[in-house]
């Protein structure tokens, strides 16, 4: 039964377990997923700064491409403002200025044009100003700014993209027109090596596409590359106006000791290129082009893939400390305590009522401790009620059995043909011996012993019955032997405790001293005739309710004047000292065998009684210190004669 | 006292040595009562029995009015002192007892 039940240990042990993994995973997988949204937030910002940079880059490239030009133009040759307007005049150049910095024309192809002020050109004259701003701080700056759109020329002609430069050494501004057309080639070109000079993380890149969704540029040497079309949908989805994924968004820059603003649209995801998925980011420059942005997401997400191998050894490590450190608590704090107090109630349970249960560590022990001993104490009491109601019990069936026997002595003291006196003394254990006399007619006495071999109550209501019985079979005229021939019979019905009893049956006649006997299987009495002791041998029946249709043979024997019978239950001849030898038979025979010294009349009791006292005090002496097994039980009668 | 069984088929078998008195013989009695099953044939021996009290008596009746039923019973090797009792009371005649 014990082994099929599991122990707190291995129940806790299951029961951890589960939670203890889900925990495990379910932290794992939060920081899984926290750690992957971080690098993927990381890896858009990047891609989306990049994509910046480059479009950035190229606009300051171009503008610095323009600078040179216009440095070729005027610083190497040292040319003064009224040579260059010559130069222009000559080679009729419609399309190139220069102005002070109140934007007045200083030197022009036409005449006409120098009547004009460069402020007429929207975006110059914001340029201008900024232009003039920028002086405030620093003198001498050398610097180029570019119209964002194309504008309309001086003379209405063309629409050109415009650059603004100063020239260290030129004393004035020159604004030159650029055909879109080839200011997209410039730009292209400028594009196309800034994009390749520039590497996101280590295998990220930039891809420069055309607007007619060529791609310009490629990270590898590749002519594939080149014509190929990517993801033309959202180069699509970016130019729409109405697009919900483009995101459009002002970002300013540091240019020229001026704060440049921009405004940017871009879009950013995660998509295939070439066999590899990338983290993107797709921003239109101008109307000229577009820039890629591309970074592997297996390079963004790989710090993760390392990080997360980490987390997974150190998780397993911490996890597995916890599981076991609850597991040693538990046992330390309860399973221990708990054998403690079994090894206690094991100790009680073995009959050791006395054993206290003292595990007070905690509360709850302290408590179950305290209860536990208040359970003991309160069935100890019980066992202590129980038992002296077990004792009273006993006392009433001793009772029962001392109240049912004659007990009075002499009892029939008018009646001088005989003394007669009787005594029966209980061992602890009611053992159901009796003894009874009573007169039949007027001179006859019927007298018995008998031991019935049930014990304690069933024992003493055995004994109550047989003694009824016999004395009602005996008072109704019957021979001994018919009397014992039918109270056996009556004695077997019913008799389902398998209770026996031996039982010694004598009829006195007062007038010759004749007594018929009948003997059912009881210790033969001794019979003292002139000091000389003699056990009375006759031929024994079966004890009584032994077994069914018996038939009981009387016998006789004669008493003479002044002779004695003594009879008695085994519990006499059984008696037994401390080192359990028996009294025995040889020794109450000799006790009784008085020769000439009878002992002396007990009052009105006689030498009857005084035989049965001197028995008694012999048998206290034998078993001095021992405990009485079995009740000891006499009758004496001394018979005097008739009349 | 010691009491010890031997079964042979439905033939039980029980020595006793010692002394049967108040305190021994509820041992006989379990030892009886116990292996007493299916036995049609009862042998008590007594050769090592010294003593025996009104107790022994009661369970050998008992044992005696079972095999009644299922066969036969019988008590050999008795002893002097023991054999005194039985005859003492009526035993003897009614059962059958073999003296040593």
């Amino acid at each position: 039964m014990e082994k099929s039940k599991r122990k707190i240990s291995k129940l806790i042990s299951l029961k951890l377990l589960i939670p203890v993994i889900v925990a495990f995973m379910l932290s794992f997988v939060l920081t899984f997923l926290i750690l992957f949204q971080s690098a993927s937030k990381n890896a858009y910002d990047l891609v989306k700064q990049n994509a910046i940079d480059v479009a950035v880059d190229i606009n300051e490239k171009t503008r610095e491409y323009f600078y040179q030009v216009s440095s070729m133009l005027t610083g190497i040759s040292g040319l003064t403002v009224e040579e260059f307007r010559q130069n222009l005049v000559e080679n009729e150049i419609g399309t190139t200025y220069v102005s002070d910095y109140d934007g007045n024309i200083i030197a022009a192809a036409t005449d006409e044009l120098m009547t004009h002020n460069i402020r007429e050109i929207p975006e110059i004259s914001g340029l201008l100003d900024e232009l003039n701003s920028a002086m405030i701080h620093e003198e001498n700056v050398s610097m180029v700014n570019m119209t964002e759109n194309p504008q309309l020329s001086l003379d209405g002609k063309s629409t050109l993209y415009y650059a603004m430069m100063t020239i260290k050494g030129f004393d004035g501004l020159i604004v030159f027109g650029i055909e879109p057309d080839e200011f997209d080639q410039i730009m292209i070109g400028q594009g196309q090596f800034v994009a390749s000079n520039r590497h996101i993380g280590k295998e990220g890149f930039n891809v420069l596409v055309s607007s007619d969704k060529k791609v310009l540029t490629t990270p590898s040497p590749d002519a594939e590359f080149y014509s190929e079309m990517i993801h033309s949908e959202l180069i699509d989805e970016v130019t729409n106006v109405n697009s919900n994924l483009a995101v459009t968004e002002n970002i300013s820059r540091v240019q020229n000791f001026n704060t440049a603003e921009y405004e940017i649209t871009f879009l950013t995801g995660k998509d295939e290129f070439w066999g590899k998925e990338y983290f993107y980011c797709l921003m239109p420059v101008k109307d000229v082009f577009y820039i890629y942005s591309l970074y592997p997401v297996k390079e963004a997400l790989g710090t993760v893939d390392t990080t997360m191998r980490f987390l997974l050894a150190g998780e397993i490590v911490i996890f597995t400390v916890l599981f076991f450190t609850v597991r040693f608590l538990i046992k330390r704090t309860v399973v221990k305590k708990l054998d403690a107090v079994n090894a206690s109630l094991t100790e009680i349970a073995s009959g050791n009522l006395e054993e206290k249960v003292e595990v007070r560590d905690t509360q709850e022990f302290d408590a179950l401790s305290t209860d536990i001993n208040a359970t003991v104490d309160k069935l100890k009491e019980y066992i202590a009620e129980a038992a002296a109601r077990i004792d009273s019990d006993l006392a009433f069936a001793k009772a029962i059995q001392s109240s049912a026997l004659p007990s009075v002595f002499p009892p029939f003291p008018e009646r001088k043909e005989f003394e007669l006196y009787a005594t029966m003394n209980t061992a602890k254990e009611v053992g159901g011996d009796f003894y009874d006399f009573f007169m039949l007619g007027d001179s006859t006495l019927g007298f018995l012993i008998a031991d019935v071999s049930g014990k304690s109550i069933p024992g003493a209501m055995f004994m109550m019955t047989a003694k009824t019985l016999i004395k009602s079979l005996a008072e109704s005229g019957l021979s001994p032997a018919e009397v014992f021939t039918q109270a056996n019979e009556k004695l077997c019905e019913g008799n389902d405790a398998e209770m026996f009893v031996t039982a010694w049956l004598g009829f006195l006649d007062l007038k010759t001293g004749i007594v018929r006997v009948s003997n059912a299987g009881h210790n033969p009495p001794v019979l003292i005739h002139e000091g000389e002791a003699k056990y009375v041998i006759l031929r024994p029946g079966l004890m009584l309710a032994a077994m069914d249709d018996i038939l009981y043979k009387e016998q006789t024997l004669t008493l003479q004047k002044g002779d004695m019978l003594y009879l008695y239950t085994d519990g006499v001849t059984e008696a037994m000292d401390t080192a359990e030898a028996l009294f025995g038979e040889e020794r109450l025979l000799k006790l009784l065998s008085f020769g000439k010294n009878y002992p002396a009349p007990a009052g009105d009791n006689g030498i009857a009684g005084a035989v049965c006292a001197e028995v008694t005090e012999t048998l206290n002496e034998f078993t001095e210190g021992a405990e009485q097994s079995d009740d000891i039980t006499m009758l004496c009668i001394r018979y005097l004669g008739g009349e | 006292m010691t009491v010890n069984t031997q079964k042979d088929g439905t033939k039980l078998t029980v020595t006793v040595d010692g002394k049967l008195g108040t305190s021994s013989a509820p041992e006989l009695e379990k030892a009886v009562k116990d292996n007493l099953a299916g036995i049609t044939e009862l042998v008590f021996d007594f050769a090592g029995l010294e003593y025996m009290a009104s107790a022994g008596l009661r369970i050998l009746m008992s044992s005696a009015k079972v095999m009644k039923k299922q066969g036969s019973m019988r008590i050999l090797n008795v002893r002097q002192p023991v054999m005194d009792v039985f005859t003492f009371t009526g035993m003897a005649d009614v059962l059958d007892i073999r003296p040593a």
